[in-house]
């Protein structure tokens, strides 16, 4: 074999190497699922060592509390921190799709539980104040069906957000999130036994009730994604004739 | 093409590893530097160089108050790697026999 042959191999090497390389890794989301499931599992392992020392030992109700609090700022702060360090290294990559799943798993595992506190202090504000009847304050996002149609129109907003290059999109998908959360609180509320004063509207002639999440629902997830597949097929369009800003 | 025409793009390993880096798609300037393994001025000046022999395009876009430069392939950058690739599959296969 002669030179220019050991040449050719060694650069079909370097080429195929390369190529391989080039290939996504998906590390940020390894490191991500590594730091989320020893969290899970510390956490877990936690509750349980705080209900042992309840029951064997005459540990007060306060440590309960402290504990409960505790985890719960645990069970976020700990995704946030490995996000934010994550994202520093993984938001010089170029691939908007994955960047995409980086981000939606944040929002699911970061801000759903913040929200979630926050919608029940406003719930026990409300409930406190006379605003809303006694119920129980566990209720929100009940209906998986909610929750999931919320997630994955987040999920939409999210990869819109980062295909335009818009990082401000994602504030509306929260702000939507919030507000379905918020609607279903408050419906929830009522619904024991008195459905009827969630019912917003009673169309003339026919028995058909309508709520605030019933239109909510049609107005973001209905028309909302038809606005976000035009704005997609837009920027698609742009991205062709070389526009893309 | 054949051996004495090989542009001098696909002369060098550095531009090789850049070129394959950006076949399957676009890459960041951090994306390359990860890839390629080399300095940053090196890079940059390959990049600048392949820029000029219109092998490849840049597209700079401000994120979060930083600059982010986005390279991409272009159609005779693609056209000119496939026949170096089918030329360096050629010598192997009549060295071969």
């Amino acid at each position: 074999m002669n030179t220019t042959a050991n040449e050719a191999i060694e650069n079909i090497s370097i080429i195929k190497s390369t190529m391989e390389e080039s290939k996504i890794s998906y590390e940020g989301l390894y490191k991500l699922c590594l730091v989320f499931g020893i969290c899970n599992i510390a956490l877990t392992l936690a509750s349980y060592l705080s209900v042992m020392l309840v029951f064997k030992t005459a540990v007060t109700t306060d440590f309960l509390i402290f504990s409960t609090v505790l985890t719960r700022i645990l069970s976020f702060a700990v995704p946030l921190t490995a996000y934010v360090m994550i994202c520093k290294k993984e938001k010089s990559y170029n691939n908007r799709f994955y960047l995409s799943i980086i981000d939606t798993w944040a929002v699911i595992s970061i801000v759903l539980p913040v929200f979630r506190i926050i919608v029940s202090l406003i719930q026990y504000y409300m409930i406190n104040n006379g605003l809303l009847p006694q119920c129980d304050p566990s209720n929100i996002f009940i209906n998986s069906g909610d929750l999931s149609a919320a997630v994955l129109f987040l999920m939409i907003i999210i990869i819109y957000s980062n295909i335009s290059r818009k990082p401000y999109i994602k504030i509306f998908g929260l702000i939507i999130m919030f507000v379905q959360m918020f609607i279903s609180m408050v419906e929830l509320s009522f619904l024991p036994g008195t459905t009827d004063h969630a019912t917003l509207i009673k169309y003339p002639g026919y028995e058909i009730y309508t709520t605030v999440s019933g239109i909510f629902g049609f107005l973001v997830f209905g028309l909302g994604y038809i606005i976000i597949g035009v704005l997609i097929k837009k920027k698609v369009e742009e991205a062709k004739t070389g526009k893309e800003s | 093409m054949n051996m004495n025409e090989i542009p001098e793009a696909l002369c060098q390993k550095l531009r090789i590893k850049i070129i394959s880096s950006l076949v399957s798609s676009s890459k960041t300037f951090n994306e390359l530097l990860d890839l390629t393994q080399t300095t940053k001025g090196n890079l940059s000046v390959q990049l600048t160089k392949l820029e000029e022999w219109q092998y490849i395009t840049s597209d700079k876009v401000i994120e979060n108050k930083k600059t982010k430069t986005t390279y991409t392939l272009t159609d005779t950058g693609m056209s000119q790697f496939e026949e170096y690739v089918a030329l360096l599959k050629k010598i192997i296969e009549e060295s071969v026999g």
